[in-house]
C-alpha cells in the first residue's frame, strides 16, 4: 500500500514543474496559434521548418496545431466560434464548403504576384496542385492510363483512395471524377473502386504513408509528388500518371480569423509564408507555390504537367458538395 | 442529548449520500439525456432507413458476432488448459491473459500494426526466411484478427475462472485426459462451460460492437465503419449532432437488448448445480504445449515490438515534442481518479444505507456508465459544451473520465462494504458516536484497500482513454493516447511506439501496485 502512495506522489512531483513551466509559457504574449492539416505540420511537411524560420526572424512564437484532415479542422474552427484559439487557418481548399465570413479581408504585400488572389475574399491562396495518381514504377505491372483502367481486374487491391468526407484531397478526387465523367458515371466508378481499391484512407498522409510503406503501388496524390522523392529520397521510382480523362486542379488557401486578437502578428506570418516561405512550400508541401516570382527548384522538372486540365479558370461550385457526398457514401457501400 | 446535536449528526449521512448521487447525475445522466434528446424524428428515421447507416449497423453487428465466435474458438481450449492442467509458468501466463483488461485498445492496435503489417516484423521474418509476405491489414479480416487478439484472453480468463468456481469431478478430469477427447468435450465439458462461454461471448460482442480505436486505425473507410466511429465522424467532422445523437440511440438500444439477453443467461448459469469434489489437474500434452506457445507468442510479440521499435533517437525526439500531452494525461488521470473515487465512496455509502429493491435500483443506476459506450459519453460532453459555448479542456475531460470509471469503483467498494459486520457500526452508534465518526473511524479504515484499488484503476482507465477524449478534445489539447493515434495515422510508428512504451509502463506499474493491494485485501 505504501508503494501506491509513493507512486502517486512521484506523479504529483513530476507534474508540478511542467505545469509551472506551461503557465510561464502562456504568459509570453508574442505568440500566435496556427491550425493546419497534419501533412503540413508533420515531420516531412513544411510546417516545422517554416515556423522555426519565422520564429528566428521575428521572435514571435508560433503554436502549430495539426488536424487529421482539412474538413475536421474547418468544422472545429466553426465549433469553437468566437472562442477559437487559432489566429491563422492553413489548408482550406477550393473544393470545401467554407463560410468565408469567418475570415478577415486584408491585402498581402505580394498580392499582385499571387495566382488565384481575390481581393474581396479573406481566403489567401498559398499554393495549388493538380490531382493525379502516383505509381510505384518498381511494381511489376503496367501503369494504368485512365481513371477507367483503375476499375479493372488487374488493379484489384492496388489502389489507395481517400475519403472525401474527411480529406480535401479525397474531396478533390470526387470532384475530379464528377467533372471528368459526369455525376452518374462517377458514382458507378466509385462503386466499382470501393470493391477494387485496397482501402479508402481517412487522410492524405495516411494514404501516402501506406503507399510509401509499400502496401499498394497506386495512390491518389498530386502531379508534383514525384518532386518530393527526387529532392529528398534521391530516386524517381514514384511517377505521376497522366490520365486520358484529364486532370483536376485545386488551390489551397489560408485565412486570418475575424476573431483573432493578434491580426498584425498573423499578417506578418502569412506574408512570410507568401514570400520567403514559398520555396519551402514548393519543396516540402510539394505543391506549386502561389507566388509567381518564386524560383522553383530543379527537381520540379519531375512534376507532371498534364495536357488537359478540366477546371482551368473555373471556380468550383461548392453548393452541391453535400449532395455529392451523400451520393458517394451510398455508392461505396452498395 | 439535545436535539440540535442530533440534527448535526444526521446532516453528514444526508449530505454525503445525496452529494454523490447528485454529482453523478450531473456529470453522467444529465449530459447523456441532453444528448439523446438532441436528435429529431428526421434523423432517427434516416438512421434506420438510409442504406449507408443500415450498412454500418450491419457491419458493426456482423464483425462483433464473428469476433466473439473467433475469440471463443481461440480462447476455450486455453480456458480448459488453464483449469484442468498444471504446469510451470501458469501464474505468469495467467497474468499475461489479464493484459487486455488493462491495456488500452490504441496500444493493442499499435502493436498489431507494427507486428502484422505489410512491412511489420512478422513479414520481415517471413520474407527473409521464405521470401513471402502475407497481407493482413486494412481488410475485414484484419478487424476480426485484431479483435480476436484483444479479446480471446478475456474468454480464457472468464471461462477458466468460472470452471474453477464450479469445481469439477475427478471423472470429468479423467475424461479430459482420455483419448476420445472430442466426445467427452461435447457431452460433459461443453454443457458445463456453455453458460460462462456464452456470457464471455456477449462481453466480447459488446466490446467489439462499440469498437473505436481498432476500427479507426484498421478500417475507417465507409465500408469498415462501426456505429461508434460514425458517431464520432458525424459530431466532429460533419457537425451533424442530431444524426450523431440518433446513431447513439441506435447503438444504445442494441447494447441494451444484448445485455438483457446476457442477464437471462447469467440467471440460468447461477441455477447451475455445483458438485465440487476436488480439482484434479494433470500434465500438458504435446498439442497443448504447442497451443500455449502459439497463444503466448500471439499476445506478447506485438506488445514486445512496441518496445523494440521505440529504441531509436528519432522515436524519442518526436515523442519529446509532445511532452505536453503526457502532462495533460497525468493531470487528467490524477483528477479523474480522485473524482471517481470520491464519487464511488459516496455512492457506495448511499447503497449501504438503502435496502431491498431500492438498493438494487441504485446499484443499477450507478453502474450504467459500464454499459454506455465512452464515445457516447464523450459526445454528451461535446454537445453540452457546444450548447454552452465553451471549449472542452482539462476539467471536462477529467470529469468524463471520472464518470466512466466511477462504476468500477462502486463495484469494488460495495463488494468490501457488504462484508463489514453491521455490529461494528451499531456498537459505535450505541456508545454515542456520530454518523460521521462511524464513517471516518470505522468504515473508511476498513475500506482503505478498496479505495486505493479504486484510485489506481480509475487512474489507469483515464491514462488509456481515447474514445471520449477524441470526440471531446479540441485539437490543441492532447493526451498520450490521442497523440499515439495521430502518430499512427500519420505513419510515425517510431514516435507512436516511444509514447506507447511510456503508456505501457505506466499501465503496468499501476496494475502491479493495484494487484498487490488486491492481495493485501484478501
Amino acid at each position: 500500500m505504501k508503494k501506491s502512495f509513493i507512486i502517486l506522489s512521484l506523479f504529483a512531483l513530476l507534474l508540478f514543474p511542467v505545469l509551472a513551466q506551461s503557465v510561464a509559457e502562456k504568459a509570453q504574449t508574442k505568440e500566435i496559434t496556427v491550425y493546419a492539416y497534419d501533412s503540413f505540420t508533420s515531420d516531412w511537411g513544411p510546417g516545422q521548418a517554416l515556423v522555426e524560420a519565422f520564429e528566428a526572424k521575428t521572435g514571435t512564437k508560433v503554436n502549430l496545431i495539426g488536424y487529421p484532415g482539412a474538413v475536421e479542422m474547418l468544422s472545429q474552427v466553426e465549433f469553437e466560434g468566437k472562442n477559437c484559439k487559432a489566429d491563422v487557418v492553413i489548408g482550406i481548399s477550393d473544393t470545401m464548403a467554407c463560410d468565408e465570413s469567418m475570415f478577415t479581408v486584408w491585402q498581402p504585400d505580394c498580392y499582385e504576384n499571387l495566382e488565384g488572389y481575390n481581393p474581396e475574399s479573406g481566403l489567401i491562396p498559398f499554393d495549388y496542385g493538380i490531382f493525379a495518381f502516383v505509381f510505384n514504377s518498381r511494381a511489376n505491372m503496367i501503369a494504368p492510363k485512365s481513371l477507367e483502367d483503375l476499375t479493372g481486374e488487374g488493379f484489384k487491391n492496388m489502389v489507395i483512395l481517400i475519403d472525401p468526407r474527411t480529406s480535401s484531397v479525397g474531396l478533390g478526387c470526387l470532384m475530379w471524377t464528377i467533372e471528368a465523367m459526369g455525376e452518374e458515371k462517377a458514382m458507378q466508378w466509385w462503386q466499382a473502386m470501393a470493391e477494387n481499391a485496397l482501402t479508402v484512407s481517412s487522410s492524405w498522409s495516411n494514404a501516402y504513408g501506406l503507399f510509401t510503406e509499400g502496401e499498394a503501388p497506386l495512390v491518389l496524390s498530386y502531379t508534383t509528388s514525384p518532386v518530393y522523392h527526387a529532392m529528398w529520397d534521391g530516386h524517381n521510382d514514384f511517377v505521376a500518371l497522366e490520365f486520358s480523362e484529364g486532370h483536376y486542379m485545386t488551390t489551397e488557401y489560408m485565412g486570418i480569423l475575424e476573431t483573432s486578437t493578434k491580426k498584425d502578428l498573423a499578417k506578418e506570418f502569412c506574408n512570410f509564408i507568401l514570400t520567403e516561405g514559398q520555396s519551402k512550400i514548393a519543396t516540402d508541401n510539394t505543391m506549386f507555390p502561389a507566388n509567381r516570382t518564386t524560383v522553383l527548384p530543379e527537381a520540379f522538372e519531375w512534376a507532371l504537367m498534364p495536357e488537359k486540365i478540366l477546371n482551368e479558370n473555373v471556380k468550383t461550385d461548392t453548393s452541391q458538395i453535400d449532395r455529392y457526398i451523400d451520393l458517394w457514401t451510398k455508392a461505396v457501400v452498395k | 442529548m439535545d436535539k440540535g446535536c442530533r440534527k448535526v449528526k444526521q446532516l453528514f449521512p444526508r449530505l454525503f449520500s445525496t452529494g454523490g448521487i447528485v454529482l453523478y447525475s450531473l456529470i453522467f445522466t444529465l449530459p447523456l439525456l441532453i444528448t439523446l434528446l438532441q436528435t429529431n424524428l428526421g434523423s432517427l428515421r434516416e438512421a434506420v432507413s438510409n442504406s449507408y447507416y443500415l450498412h454500418i449497423l450491419r457491419f458493426s453487428f456482423t464483425q462483433a458476432l464473428l469476433s466473439a465466435l473467433l475469440s471463443l474458438a481461440v480462447g476455450i481450449p486455453g480456458a480448459l488448459i488453464m483449469s484442468y492442467r498444471s504446469f510451470r509458468f501458469k501464474r505468469q501466463l495467467k497474468a499475461l491473459f489479464y493484459l487486455p483488461f488493462i491495456l488500452p485498445p490504441i496500444l493493442v492496435v499499435l502493436g498489431f500494426v507494427i507486428f502484422y503489417g505489410n512491412s511489420g516484423y512478422l513479414n520481415k521474418i517471413l520474407f527473409s526466411l521464405f521470401g513471402v509476405k502475407i497481407k493482413i491489414l486494412y481488410s475485414f479480416t484484419a478487424v476480426l484478427l485484431a479483435h480476436t487478439f484483444y479479446n480471446f484472453p478475456i474468454v480464457i480468463t472468464l471461462v477458466s475462472n468460472s470452471i474453477n468456481k464450479l469445481g469439477h469431478s475427478c471423472e470429468e478430469a479423467a475424461l479430459v485426459d482420455g483419448a476420445s477427447a472430442w466426445k467427452s468435450f461435447t457431452s460433459i465439458i461443453l454443457p458445463r462451460i456453455l453458460p460462462s462461454a456464452l456470457s464471455a461471448a456477449i462481453i466480447v460482442f459488446l466490446y467489439c460492437f462499440t469498437s473505436f480505436a481498432i476500427i479507426l486505425v484498421l478500417g475507417g473507410g465507409p465500408q469498415l465503419t462501426t456505429l461508434e466511429v460514425e458517431i464520432y465522424r458525424q459530431a466532429r467532422i460533419s457537425s451533424n449532432i442530431p444524426m450523431a445523437s440518433a446513431l447513439s440511440i441506435l447503438s444504445t438500444v442494441t447494447v441494451v437488448i444484448v445485455l438483457l439477453i446476457n442477464s437471462a443467461v447469467e440467471n440460468r448459469s447461477s441455477e447451475y448445480e455445483t458438485d465440487y469434489s476436488g480439482v484434479r489437474v494433470s500434465r500438458l500434452s504435446f498439442v497443448e504445449r504447442i497451443y500455449l506457445t502459439l497463444v503466448t507468442l500471439f499476445v506478447s510479440l506485438p506488445l514486445l515490438s512496441i518496445f523494440i521499435k521505440s529504441f531509436s533517437a528519432s522515436a524519442w525526439k518526436s515523442a519529446a515534442r509532445v511532452i505536453g500531452s503526457a502532462v495533460n494525461s497525468l493531470g487528467i488521470a490524477l483528477v479523474s481518479a480522485v473524482v471517481s473515487t470520491l464519487l464511488a465512496l459516496s455512492l457506495s455509502y448511499l447503497i449501504s444505507l438503502s435496502s431491498g429493491r431500492r438498493k438494487g435500483l441504485i446499484m443499477t443506476y450507478c453502474t450504467l456508465p459500464m454499459v454506455t459506450s465512452s464515445v457516447i459519453l464523450g459526445l454528451s460532453y461535446y454537445v453540452v459544451s457546444r450548447s454552452f459555448g465553451f471549449l472542452p479542456g482539462f476539467f471536462l475531460l477529467a470529469l468524463s473520465h471520472g464518470a466512466l470509471s466511477a462504476p468500477f469503483g462502486v463495484r469494488t467498494i460495495t463488494s468490501v462494504w457488504k462484508d463489514i459486520p453491521p455490529e461494528l457500526a451499531e456498537s459505535a452508534r450505541t456508545s454515542g458516536a456520530a454518523e460521521s465518526t462511524v464513517f471516518f473511524k470505522i468504515h473508511l479504515p476498513l475500506l482503505k484497500p478498496a479505495v486505493l484499488s479504486c484510485l489506481m484503476f480509475s487512474f489507469a482507465i483515464s491514462m488509456g482513454e481515447l474514445n471520449a477524449t477524441m470526440i471531446l478534445s479540441p485539437s490543441s489539447f492532447t493526451t498520450i493516447p490521442l497523440q499515439i493515434y495521430r502518430m499512427v495515422a500519420a505513419y510515425n510508428y517510431e514516435g507512436a511506439c516511444a509514447l506507447g512504451s511510456v503508456l505501457c509502463l505506466i499501465c503496468f506499474s499501476v496494475f502491479f501496485v493495484f494487484s498487490r493491494d488486491g492481495e493485501d485485501l484478501s
